[in-house]
């Protein structure tokens, strides 16, 4: 048995989320652990009223603002770090530019966020805004984004793009036609790389964001430290979890 | 200059205008963080008066030495273990795909689960067990396809030469992963010092880590104090960073 140590890690993290399952099937009470065991005199006691609060209003709404700020950000990173990482090619020293443009990302998070909030107290506007927590968003997630699509263009093959010029195509085209298929496999990296973390992310828009846009992960948060309800939190972690689960499944597959 | 390099210079200047307005701001002389009212080093002395502060430091660099060394050398055993393949080498790297792509607050939260069921007691030891779960699946996937690209020559060239397995290991595996371990292990190390979400889930009443602490005090709004803090850390982020390229580049 060679494989104990692995085995074990993901052993341990697998336990852990057949836990939150377990708590996201018993019912909330108040007592020190808020749940009922999952076995009340011999016969096992499971609830389904957190499942059915997941349909409510305030849960699909939360929905809805996830998947717009996800989406809003993953387009505005992607779209503007395909074309940084495009500039960069373009110049005579790639790497010097590419190092310039990342190291503002090698700052922990927390503090770009913050360095950013000192930014927005100039402008009123932008306090607690949803404009706030795209810069903020499109500030962290840049390199995701800029890194795989620069990577899939210094390796495009250059005779490609002569080719066309030879035959007449207008730069524009040529970017339409020409450069951005031949690094869709950067694209779709770049897109998997910065949609799945900005749709869990959880410390920018609480702390930045509008109030009004709830995260899904704020919800897990909430219901955990603020309101206790430990059943709610599992069932919603399970639904991020099961989210997960089916696109690394998919992104397996491709 | 060319229009991308103009493109390029005014993205580089917006990303480092608030780390540099945030650098100025902290040598005000007053509470404002609007307007520069003189030049002092007052908030850097109240900053090294605030025990809490100190103790999150503190704190912070503890988990940063603890999940550094048990994050590389875990990661990189397991590593060594997938690498053998054979009987559920492709599940176990699902599942760590798994625990390297799930958001941060599920992670948090799932741990926080086991660890009550088990009746452990938040604190640093449940913080470490979070920041290990969240930096061994990157050190892993480093160390396992350098150690993919490695040829079987180099190993099977020792053992024809009858060095024993120990020794194979010191002087021809270790040296050929160890740049992957060396980014794994820095890694590692930018990801405990910026770990938030995690820790604050797992952190018992008197943990407190430098993230926390910053998260806590930022809530309440811009600081002169957090300023003088949030620029310690950068200089000292900005030294290692040096460090680390400077290295990178000599071999």
């Amino acid at each position: 048995m060679r494989k104990w140590l692995p085995l074990l890690f993901v052993g341990l993290f697998m336990t852990a989320l057949a836990f939150v399952l377990k708590t996201s099937v018993a019912e909330s009470v108040n007592a020190m652990p808020p749940i009922t065991p999952l076995m009340v005199d011999g016969k096992v006691h499971l609830v389904d009223t957190q499942y059915r609060a997941l349909w409510s209003t305030r849960y699909l709404e939360s929905l809805l603002d996830t998947v717009r700020v996800g989406v809003v950000n993953t387009g505005i990173t992607v779209v503007v770090g395909y074309l940084l990482a495009f500039c960069i090619t373009q110049t005579r020293r790639p790497l010097l530019w590419l190092t310039l443009i990342l190291v503002p990302a090698c700052v922990p998070f927390l503090l770009r966020t913050y360095a950013w909030m000192g930014m927005f107290n100039y402008v009123d506007s932008l306090v607690q805004s949803d404009m706030a927590t795209h810069i903020v968003m499109f500030a962290n997630y840049l390199p995701f984004a800029l890194l795989p699509c620069y990577a899939s263009l210094s390796k495009l093959d250059t005779r490609l793009v002569n080719a066309a010029k030879d035959m007449g195509a207008s730069g524009f085209r040529i970017f339409c036609r020409v450069i951005v298929p031949n690094t869709r496999h950067g694209i779709t990296t770049a897109l998997g790389m910065v949609l799945l973390p900005s749709l869990g992310e959880y410390a920018i828009p609480s702390l930045v964001g509008h109030p009004a846009t709830k995260m899904l992960a704020s919800h897990i948060w909430e219901q955990y430290f603020s309101i206790g309800d430990w059943p709610m939190a599992s069932a919603l972690a399970t639904m991020m979890v099961l989210a997960t689960v089916l696109v690394v499944m998919k992104g397996k597959r491709t | 200059m060319k229009k991308s390099e103009i493109l390029l210079t005014m993205v580089a200047m917006a990303m480092i205008l608030p780390m540099m307005n945030m650098i100025i701001m902290s040598f005000t002389a007053g509470q404002s963080v609007y307007v520069m009212e003189g030049f002092s080093f007052r908030h850097y002395l109240d900053l090294f008066q605030n025990t809490d502060a100190q103790h999150a430091i503190t704190l912070s660099l503890q988990l940063l030495a603890l999940t550094v060394v048990g994050g590389t050398l875990l990661g990189t055993c397991c590593a060594f273990a997938l690498k053998a393949g054979g009987w559920g080498t492709k599940t176990l790297l699902g599942g760590l795909l798994v625990m390297l792509t799930m958001p941060e607050v599920a992670t948090g939260f799932s741990l926080t689960m086991l660890f009550n069921q088990l009746n452990i007691d938040n604190g640093l030891m449940t913080m470490w067990m979070g920041q290990l779960v969240t930096v061994t699946p990157f050190v892993t996937f480093l160390v396992y396809a350098k150690l993919k690209e490695m040829p079987p020559s180099l190993v099977m060239a020792a053992q024809d030469m009858g060095v024993s397995p120990l020794r194979t290991l010191c002087h021809v595996v270790l040296p050929f992963i160890r740049p992957s371990v060396v980014s794994g292990a820095l890694l590692s190390a930018a990801l405990s010092i910026d770990d938030f979400v995690v820790s604050s889930m797992l952190s018992g009443p008197e943990s407190t880590n430098l993230p926390q602490f910053i998260y806590n005090s930022v809530r309440l709004g811009v600081t002169p104090e957090i300023n003088a803090l949030a620029t310690c850390m950068l200089i000292l982020i900005t030294i290692i960073a040096v460090i680390a390229a400077k290295r990178h580049q000599r071999p």
